[in-house]
């Protein structure tokens, strides 16, 4: 938190001294430096701050007792100088975010497949998803001609082998504009009729 | 495969579903006829039901009327 230098420290440090020094990776250069005589409020106001107890390192220090200049048990060397790196959350998050890149790609990977489902769904005819499907009627089909649509009867008949089949008789022919007339009636737009 | 529609008789129009008698009275607004385009585009666009076989057929006659004239 506070470290306070004096003079004396700025003298060349003995063996015994070394032994005590913090490595030079414990100590984050935003250590803030005063003076000795500012030492006191500074570190009483952290501590007001950061509700601690009042701190015994400046009296020891200001009592020039090198030994104890950095004790272990003083709030100095215990941490809020060097925050310990939550790692494990990093990990983690970047774990999520790994796991969330692979879901995107199989979303538009799927993408295709969905399109050809949805067009299942919607009865839409494939390839031609632009025109307008007539509308489905009981006992017919339709098939795809030319630009229109040709309606084909459903009759159910036993074939020679004995198998139920069904015969096709053709109905009539649609134009795609008069299915999409239907349902524009059906819809909104109406054209203006003679009053 | 048969594209080309022919002149429908009552009984046969009568014999299809609504569904394809109003489909039926949607093409026949597309007629080269102009007459029959209209008269077929203002019956579409009102509440048809029983009277939908009669009027196509009448529209059909009209349309090979015209056409024969011309």
């Amino acid at each position: 938190m506070v470290r306070v230098i004096r003079d004396q420290d700025l003298d060349d440090p003995t063996i015994e001294e070394y032994v005590h020094f913090p490595t030079p990776g414990r100590l984050a250069p935003s250590v803030p430096v005063v003076a000795q005589d500012q030492a006191q409020p500074v570190a009483q106001s952290v501590a007001q701050a950061q509700n601690i107890e009042s701190v015994p390192v400046t009296d020891s220090v200001a009592q020039g007792q090198n030994s104890d200049r950095v004790p272990s048990s003083s709030p100095v060397a215990q941490s809020p100088i060097m925050p310990p790196v939550p790692v494990a959350h990093s990990v983690a998050q970047s774990r999520v975010s790994l796991v969330a890149q692979r879901s995107n790609r199989r979303s538009c990977a799927t993408s295709g497949t969905l399109a050809l489902r949805s067009a299942k769904i919607n009865n839409l005819p494939k390839g031609k998803s632009h025109t307008v499907p007539p509308p489905k009627i009981a006992g017919h089909e339709w098939r795809q001609a030319g630009a229109g649509w040709s309606l084909w009867r459903r009759v159910p008949t036993i074939s020679a082998t004995g198998k139920r089949t069904s015969e096709r008789k053709y109905v009539r022919y649609i134009t795609q504009s008069a299915i999409e007339r239907i349902y524009n009636r059906n819809g909104k737009s109406k054209p203006q009729t003679k009053s | 495969m048969e594209n080309r529609n022919h002149k429908p008789s009552l009984e046969e129009v009568q014999s299809w579903p609504v569904p394809l008698q109003q489909l039926e009275l949607a093409m026949l607004c597309d007629s080269p006829v102009p007459l029959v385009a209209q008269q077929a585009q203002e019956h579409l666009f009102v509440e048809i039901s029983t009277a939908t076989p009669q009027l196509i057929c009448q529209l059909w006659e009209e349309q090979e009327r015209a056409q024969a004239v011309i």
